[in-house]
């Protein structure tokens, strides 16, 4: 089918309308041009003048004449109020990525020969108010991205609902979504099960900032 | 006679949705205004303003407008900015009651049918900030490019595959227990407005590929023929959702789709349910 884009220029004003669905409204503009010849492989101009003053100029253009892509693209996450569970999404990403880097990068000092264990002790004696900010930079990614991934983490297991029970869930309350159990999926609980694991994941890491275990 | 092939051309284009391009060809709005506030309140309308024809980039345009003057909607405002001050501010529109979703756009951040929200309640620091649905390809203003969204629609294959043998009510209708019917509610009425799929960020970023991720409003109704006891290709529908993990795993379950979904749907639940059924099949 040949798709053609139907210009109006009504006072001044032009309208390109056919850009929707050029295919589509083909068919459907056909009735209004009943001597139209849909197998025309030239572009067809037809001319309609009016007893008023405005004079209608319609033109057919095939859609493969038109210029492509030089539509912009509409304003998205500039413009978009993200909401919590959006924002939440975006921290387990980034989480994500900072403790694989941040593991990558211990890994590979560790392996060209670097003392982690005394870079660790040197950190400490040189900045030691940094220490505790920055276990709670190493705690908060582990807690909160653990969390966070339990809360999809049958996601994509095969399994059965009937006979399963080993997930927690709080009773009576629908707060925590689970793939396989499909409950909670709703905006108020995923809000609350949001701010539960914040507030978890910030509880645990402040305490894991706090605690000093010594090797023995 | 010829304004009449115009309007018939453009009402036939309405079979998608129709683009409103001619000022005072939908004036009954401001014809009859109903007027929800007694006092002058004076609100700036930033709209995004592009045009093909006039070779400029997008740019956002400021109109200011006296809510007393026009009726209480975001439609009702932008027909009346577009009645007085600006004909050639553009947007889809048709049934101004939210049943038929061409009015979807972002307005203050989240995106919703245009005719179903009341204007005091996208204020947001004494204006209105009204896009078109994010991430698609604007035709012009707030009319955006839908052509993707309704070929992922027609990949699914919208429409009813009974057995052969199926029974049938005088040989003709097919027959469903009230339970089943019920199975189907939350999914049927959906109206395809597209404000699920725009608000989604993997929506956004998965264009490419095999139709990329098809996003909440195709996979809410990829589910109700899923659903449909009626329906006899569940097993290749299912199939063919999983032949590309892009189409259906890309959901992040961040729920945007059931916030902003018009008709109170929730697409979020729908894709899990069909991730659970290729789970268990």
């Amino acid at each position: 089918m040949i798709g053609r884009t139907i210009l109006l220029k009504a006072a001044g004003v032009n309208t390109r309308l056919a850009a929707i669905n050029a295919a589509k409204l083909t068919t459907s503009i056909k009735p209004s041009f009943n001597s139209s010849s849909s197998s025309s492989s030239s572009s067809v101009q037809r001319y309609y003048s009016s007893s008023t003053q405005q004079g209608f100029k319609i033109v057919e253009t095939k859609a493969e004449d038109l210029p492509k892509n030089n539509r912009p693209t509409s304003p998205h996450l500039t413009i978009y109020k993200l909401p919590q569970p959006a924002i939440l999404s975006i921290t387990h990403r980034a989480t994500g990525i900072a403790m694989g880097l941040g593991l990558f990068g211990l890994a590979g000092l560790a392996i060209t020969g670097t003392d982690i264990p005394l870079f660790i002790e040197q950190f400490k004696t040189l900045y030691p108010s940094l220490v505790i900010p920055t276990k709670f930079c190493v705690a908060f990614p582990v807690a909160f991205h653990s969390l966070s991934g339990v809360r999809h983490l049958v996601c994509h297991c095969h399994h059965d609902h009937s006979d399963n029970n080993w997930f927690i869930q709080f009773p009576n309350t629908n707060i925590i979504f689970w793939d396989a159990t499909l409950k909670g999926i709703e905006v108020k609980s995923a809000e609350t099960s949001g701010w539960i694991i914040v507030g978890v994941a910030t509880a645990i890491s402040l305490v894991l900032s706090f605690v000093t275990i010594s090797s023995a | 006679m010829l304004s009449s092939i115009i309007k018939r051309s453009v009402t036939s284009a309405a079979s998608i949705s129709s683009i409103s391009s001619f000022g005072g060809y939908m004036s009954y709005a401001s014809a009859a205004p109903k007027e929800v506030e007694n006092k002058d309140r004076v609100v700036s309308f930033k709209i995004y303003r592009y045009s093909e024809e006039s070779g400029k980039k997008p740019y956002v345009q400021t109109y200011n407008l006296n809510l007393k003057e026009c009726g209480p909607m975001i439609l009702d405002a932008i027909i009346h900015i577009k009645n007085t001050q600006d004909p050639t501010l553009t947007f889809r529109r048709s049934c101004r009651e939210g049943i038929c979703g061409s009015c979807a756009m972002n307005i203050t951040g989240s995106n919703t049918l245009a005719c179903t929200k009341k204007t005091t309640d996208s204020i947001d620091g004494n204006s209105v900030s009204i896009y078109p649905l994010p991430h698609m390809h604007v035709v012009r203003d707030l009319v955006p490019d839908l052509t993707h969204f309704y070929q992922q629609h027609k990949s699914i294959r919208p429409w009813l595959e009974p057995a052969a043998n199926a029974p049938r009510y005088n040989g003709k209708e097919l027959l469903q227990s009230k339970g089943d019917r019920h199975k189907l509610d939350g999914l049927y009425e959906c109206i395809l407005c597209a404000c699920c799929s725009t608000s989604c960020p993997s929506y956004w970023w998965s264009e490419g590929g095999d139709g990329g991720y098809l996003g909440p409003a195709v996979l809410l109704q990829a589910y109700r023929w899923i659903a449909d006891s009626r329906d006899s290709i569940q097993k290749s529908r299912l199939e063919s959702l999983s032949t590309d993990d892009l189409k259906v795993y890309k959901c992040h379950t961040i729920l945007n789709c059931t916030r902003v979904c018009p008709k109170g749907l929730n697409p979020a639940l729908a894709i899990s349910k069909i991730k659970s059924l290729l789970a268990k099949n």
